[in-house]
């Protein structure tokens, strides 16, 4: 049985190892070349196959089974190899017109997706010289739009030709996914992930597709669940749409297994932790990520976020430092630059780092949502709410901003209005309490006590008691007259606090409590609670008057 | 790496991971900015300490006096923290047993992130007066008025601080790391003081080599371009001031800020400009002075194309391009004109005057109408122009154009003490080199050899420290030709050395030095019929480059090399041609061309054609009060024009004092001459007593000698015999033998 095993994964990694060559041959070829880093990446960080125990086999197999129109493929690649050595080498130089220009009368598949990813990526290209100021649409209307149609018409006729290439199937789903037509572009992603599993940036672009848990759900049900590229995608898009479960973490746990060393799963299991805020292992696991890959940019912008929210100054200065030795022009080292100065409260020099890594990058969304907020620091409502609408067209599943839209137009006092965009953020993070503690704030606000009493409910549900929440009950309670279930509440409230530590909220709700108890004569009780407010360390005058009022009572009240 | 935790002045656990800096090996690099560097930042701190009553209050002047002469850019004090810890560690603190410097380097060691030297920066807003809210109690600290040098220089470091972007300002802590560096071997009572440079919290990451490389792997040196820029122009100043190129030490010293890559400021070009044209090296000159333009106008308005012009004619008059230098200067006037620059107008034809009076122009661009037109045009302008510099300059080249014309000495001395007055009204003395020069001169061309001696004797004890190279090694040179004259030949020598230990500083002074030494060694070759010598003098003068008076002082020396040598019809006729050239003699070159033809006639023995000439000179060095060559011409009058000898012993008995105090050892050797040879001719009708002939003509001797006139001592030696043997002297033979043993023994 264990030998069985055995061979089992020997044969799997050896599987594994084989695609993943066969992507980064396939993927280098194309120009693809994040695929061929995630690929690498992927194989160095492959379990290594033990020799002894593996499949002997004298002979090749693969290339023997090949089809009539793959063995046409072929030829036509061959013929073409000049023509396409030197697209090839004009797309190297990002001269993507000319490749495109070069590759016009050329048949193979290859070169047919060499010559329109060109297209594409020209016509990405013009959009970006085309949007002159930062704050300007991510989109705009032009000629590469254009460009898109004409792209999507040859892929049509070629694909109702039968042609069946996975990489041209993978840009129809960009191009599919970049028209909105997202149903289309996750059929064209998928088949195209089924022939090619290791192609990196097929997965990408189907996560993005997704934008919904529900979606994710269909989708996973239509990949093959064994396969171990289904298990790394389903860790990678439950992380960006935010819906962390044991079940990722068992899904990492078995991928782990087969890539013990692998880099993408470490990132993974560390951008993990931040979504469930789990900040402290985040950021172990980030500081062994960079120790062991120093000259990593990706992905640290995430823990300049962590370093951030844990006000680590001197850390966050010192990957800052590190970040903008390497590459100053990354919009991961602005965006890790701009963290540094807004936790040192030099909020307009965040915003112009926050600038610098859009121009770098207009699609890179979390300097959006990060602007946004230093917008808000600076109390420049208008320019945080752009900011933030620019964040959520770049990326609909971002909650951070949906709900930075929420908070800013509470401070504009518009909280009807801050509705939508809270119950947005409620959406895509639904257990996230504080999504639903400013959705409860904002129906607290428009007068409407049952909803906001519903949502204060959903905030505490499977997560830690929170005493300010509870107040808040308490208060909507006593609101409707309902002071049985208001004093239940800020008596949950005074059980939640930690050891010793009285807090504001608590206070009150002693207060409370002990005026209730003794407008109903319960003084023993009343003056439990008000000694209790009197043995900490705020002396309340007000505390000390109902002690007053209390002792008088009880002095005229006999026994 | 070793880890070691210390104690933390601030109570925070944080760490050492020295070495930082990491590099040791590699050339250090340069972070610019505009003011702040670390050292002001740590003066920075040391005001926050005198604002927080750190400092002793009986200290706080001197304190304020370190804080004061260390801010001040342009004492150019080393900003290093050892000078700092030098003045600091000896003032006490308000805390006992602490020095200034002590709680310096507490504050200095606490700082161990960028983020720290933020928050400093930050709060040095808090000490000026109007930065701090009104409503809001008053802090214990001290508050600056806005107006205060202190605050200023706060603001100053601030304003900066603010500007620069998060890769500056990394740089920034990172050339604070190597500027604090220095004090991790300072002691105090011979223990180390602390040396934390790491948070807690950064421990894990710091432990990475790869990290700390790429964090803190270069630690750049900082210097701030405004020190920078006071250097060079201090620099700059004294070149200029000077005219001089850099001692190589200095150059040394400057190398490494001069030449760095990052280093592109405008004046480091005027710099380079000056230093290259004070060693003589035109092209790079020319290069980087139009370098120099190229940039500034584009970073200054106040500089304009035509001050670009000015100097390149300046440039290539001094490197002898003549014909550029003057179509320099003319596109400058009108460049000037168009702008209406009026300063610079009246530089240029200031300049342009100066330069057309000392270059030997072609006769087709000889106008001496438009040379006078451009002097009274500057001195009505310069006056209304209120330039004293310029006023002052005018004022002197009118005292030099009436010099060289020779018939107002009025106006020479008026204009001498009109621009003395001016440079003592304006405070500036740029032209004093001039004036005393000229003064000088004129008191020489008087025959007042003490006074004439006594201004160059003061300007060199008095203004030696300010004054230009050139002017300084003329003013040498002026000493040596009149010790020469004085036949005072030792002290020739010495004043050579000093003249040619100052020339070296330049090479516009090292010419000028080479060519004057070669006249004065000619002169002395001429003297002592030493032929060879001067005719290589003479070869040896074509190295150097000359202006119109040194090239007449050549064709001066060559004439009287070839009355020496015998050729006399060639030398009159190129004498007669000389004197044809009216415009470009001054009156002294034109008497001393006419001594020589004397000296043609009396050679050939055509005595009445030299008696007409020197009547000639008599009469025109008396009217241009040139007294030298009057009295040289009434001694010569009286020697040959055979006079009645009672009247010429009398003419000269009453010159003989004035030619005493004339200094002129030649001259007095010459009338002692002409007094004992009319003596001598008329011996039975004067009766001279023999003692005091003989006593003359031993003087006469001697003073040739000191001269190096061999023929001329011959001659006197000669007469003495003749005399002797007249009076039937038996001293006679001895002399004979003794003169027989001095001229003829010593030439075999």
């Amino acid at each position: 049985m264990m030998l069985e095993e055995g061979l089992y994964t020997q044969q799997k990694i050896v599987e594994t190892r084989s695609g993943l060559w066969n992507c980064i041959k396939e993927c280098s070829e194309r120009g693809l070349v994040y695929s061929v880093r995630w690929a690498a990446e992927m194989l160095a960080g492959l379990k290594s196959p033990n020799t002894l125990d593996a499949p002997f086999s004298s002979t090749p197999t693969a290339e023997l089974e090949e089809d009539t129109t793959t063995t046409n493929e072929r030829i036509l690649e061959f013929k073409e190899e000049t023509t396409y050595t030197l697209a090839k080498a004009y797309f190297d130089c990002k001269e993507f017109e000319r490749a495109a220009y070069t590759l016009q009368h050329c048949k193979s598949s290859k070169s047919l997706f060499l010559r329109l990813y060109s297209k594409y990526l020209s016509g990405e290209k013009k959009i970006e010289e085309e949007a002159d100021t930062v704050m300007s649409s991510i989109y705009p209307a032009s000629s590469a739009s254009r460009e898109l149609y004409s792209i999507s018409e040859t892929l049509d006729s070629v694909q109702k030709q039968g042609n069946q290439d996975p990489y041209l199937l993978y840009l129809s789903g960009i191009i599919n996914r970049r028209r909105k037509q997202y149903a289309k572009a996750i059929d064209f992603l998928l088949s195209c992930v089924r022939k090619t599993p290791y192609f990196w940036s097929a997965w990408q672009e189907l996560s993005l597709c997704l934008d919904s848990p529900e979606v994710l759900a269909s989708v996973i049900r239509r990949l093959s669940n064994d396969h171990v590229m289904t298990k790394v995608f389903i860790v990678y898009a439950s992380h960006e749409l935010h819906q962390i479960n044991s079940s990722v973490y068992e899904k990492l746990a078995e991928v782990d297994s087969l890539f013990p060393t692998s880099r993408h799963l470490r990132i993974q299991r560390a951008l993990l932790a931040y979504d469930t805020r789990d900040f402290d292992d985040a950021e172990e696991l980030f500081e062994v990520i960079l120790k062991s890959d120093p000259y990593r940019l990706d992905d640290m912008d995430t823990y300049s976020n962590i370093l951030f929210v844990l006000e680590r100054k001197s850390k966050l200065g010192f990957l800052a430092q590190v970040a903008s030795t390497i590459d100053k022009f990354r919009p991961e080292t602005c965006s890790i630059i701009g963290n540094y100065y807004s936790l040192l409260s030099e909020h307009e020099k965040a915003v112009t780092y926050f600038k610098r890594a859009i121009r770098l990058n207009r699609n890179y969304l979390a300097a959006w949502t990060l602007m946004g907020h230093e917008y808000v620091e600076l109390k420049n409502t208008h320019a945080a709410i752009e900011s933030y609408r620019l964040a959520v067209d770049v990326n609909r599943k971002d909650y951070r901003a949906w709900y930075g839209l929420g908070q800013t137009y509470e401070v504009l006092d518009m909280h009807f209005y801050a509705l939508y965009y809270f119950q947005r953020a409620t959406a895509l993070r639904p257990y996230d309490q504080r999504m639903w503690q400013a959705l409860g704030n904002c129906y607290e606000k428009i007068q409407r006590p049952q909803e906001a009493i519903k949502a204060y409910k959903r905030a505490l549900l499977g997560s830690p008691i929170n005493s300010s929440i509870l107040m808040r009950l308490g208060n909507l309670y006593e609101e409707l007259q309902d002071l049985d279930t208001a004093s239940a509440m800020y008596k949950e409230c005074i059980r939640s606090e930690e050891e010793g530590d009285m807090t504001p909220e608590t206070i009150k709700a002693r207060m409370w409590l002990a005026k209730r108890e003794l407008n109903q004569k319960n003084y023993r009780q009343a003056e439990m609670y008000v000694s209790e407010i009197l043995n900490g360390d705020l002396e309340l005058e007000e505390a000390k008057a109902l002690m007053r009022e209390l002792r008088s009572r009880m002095e005229h009240t006999p026994n | 790496m070793d880890i070691t935790e210390m104690q933390d002045p601030l109570g925070v656990s944080a760490y050492s991971v020295f070495p930082i800096p990491l590099d040791k090996h590699n050339k250090k690099s340069v972070f610019y900015t505009k003011f702040l560097t670390p050292h002001k930042f740590a003066l920075c701190l040391l005001i926050e300490f005198y604002a927080q009553h750190a400092t002793a209050p009986s200290y706080s002047t001197s304190f304020l006096d370190i804080i004061l002469e260390y801010f001040d850019s342009s004492n150019s004090l080393p900003q290093s923290l050892i000078d700092l810890h030098n003045v600091t560690t000896n003032l006490p603190s308000t805390i006992d047993g602490y020095s200034i410097y002590d709680l310096l380097h507490e504050r200095l060691w606490s700082l161990h992130s960028y983020e720290d030297i933020h928050e400093i920066f930050m709060s040095l807003g808090s000490y000026i007066t109007n930065l701090y809210e009104p409503d809001e109690e008053p802090p214990s600290h001290m508050l600056f008025s806005p107006s205060s040098i202190l605050s200023i220089f706060l603001r100053k470091c601030v304003v900066e601080y603010e500007q620069l972007s998060f890769e500056q300002g990394v740089e920034f802590f990172k050339s604070f790391l190597e500027y604090r560096s220095p004090s991790m071997n300072f002691r105090k009572d011979g223990v180390e003081y602390c040396k934390v440079n790491v948070r807690h919290e950064l421990l894990g990451l710091a432990s990475n080599q790869t990290l700390l490389q790429l964090a803190f792997g270069i630690t750049p040196g900082c210097q701030a371009t405004q020190d920078i820029e006071g250097l060079i122009q201090l620099q700059i100043q004294h070149m200029q001031r000077y005219g001089c190129f850099l001692p190589d030490e200095m150059k040394r010293k400057l190398h490494d800020i001069l030449e760095a890559e990052g280093n592109h400021l405008n004046t480091s070009y005027h710099f380079r400009f000056l230093n290259a044209w004070f060693k003589g090296d035109y092209q790079q000159s020319i290069e980087n002075l139009c370098r120099y333009f190229d940039h500034v106008m584009h970073s200054n308005e106040r500089v304009s194309y035509q001050y670009a012009l000015l100097n390149l004619s300046i440039l290539q008059a001094d490197f002898g391009c003549d014909k550029e230098a003057l179509r320099a200067i003319e596109d400058t006037i009108n460049t000037a004109r168009e702008s209406g620059d009026i300063a610079c107008l009246n530089f240029a034809l200031a300049w342009m005057y100066e330069f057309k009076r000392s270059q030997l122009p072609s006769s087709k661009d000889k106008n001496p109408e438009e040379e006078n037109h451009i002097l009274e045009h500057l001195a009505i302008n310069s006056q209304g122009a209120q330039i004293p510099v310029l006023q002052s300059t005018v004022h002197l080249m009118q005292a030099q154009h009436y010099l060289d014309n020779g018939n107002n000495l009025v106006g020479v001395f008026s204009n001498l003490a009109k621009s003395f007055a001016l440079q003592c009204y304006s405070e500036s003395f740029h032209c004093f080199s001039r004036y005393m020069d000229l003064t000088q001169e004129i008191w020489y061309r008087l025959g007042c050899f003490s006074l004439c001696f006594n201004y160059i004797s003061l300007y060199q004890n008095s203004f030696v420290q300010e004054a230009s190279i050139i002017d300084l090694v003329k003013s040498y040179m002026n000493k040596a030709r009149r010790l020469f004259e004085n036949g005072n030949w030792p002290d020739v020598s010495s004043t050579l050395q000093m003249a040619k230990m100052e020339s070296e500083r330049s090479f516009q002074s090292v010419h000028f030095y080479g060519r004057e030494k070669c006249f004065l060694y000619l002169d002395k070759a001429l003297n002592e019929k030493n032929y060879k010598t001067a005719i290589f003098l003479l070869k040896s003068l074509n190295g150097f480059r000359h202006s119109k008076e040194s090239l007449f002082k050549t064709h001066y020396y060559t004439l009287k090399l070839d009355i020496s040598l015998g050729n006399l019809s060639q030398s009159i006729d190129a004498i007669e041609s000389l004197l044809e050239d009216d415009v470009n003699l001054t009156v002294e070159w034109k008497l001393k061309l006419m001594l020589l033809k004397v000296d043609v006639y009396v050679n050939t023995n055509v005595l009445h054609r030299a008696i007409f000439e020197l009547l000639n000179i008599i009469e025109i060095s008396s009217s241009s009060f040139l007294r030298l060559y009057l009295l040289e011409a009434l001694c010569l009058l009286c020697l040959i024009g055979n006079l009645d000898c009672i009247k010429s012993t009398e003419l000269l008995d009453s010159l003989i004092p004035e030619i005493i105090a004339s200094g002129n050892k030649a001259l007095m050797a010459l009338s002692f001459y002409a007094y004992t040879s009319i003596q001598i001719s008329n011996y039975d009708k004067l009766k001279p007593s023999r003692i005091f002939i003989t006593k003359l003509l031993d003087n006469a001797y001697d003073g040739y000698k000191s001269c190096y006139m061999r023929d001329m001592q011959q001659r006197i030696a000669l007469l003495k015999i003749r005399f002797l043997k007249q009076i039937k002297d038996n001293q006679a033979s001895r002399y004979t033998e003794q003169y027989y043993r001095e001229f003829f023994m010593l030439n075999e």
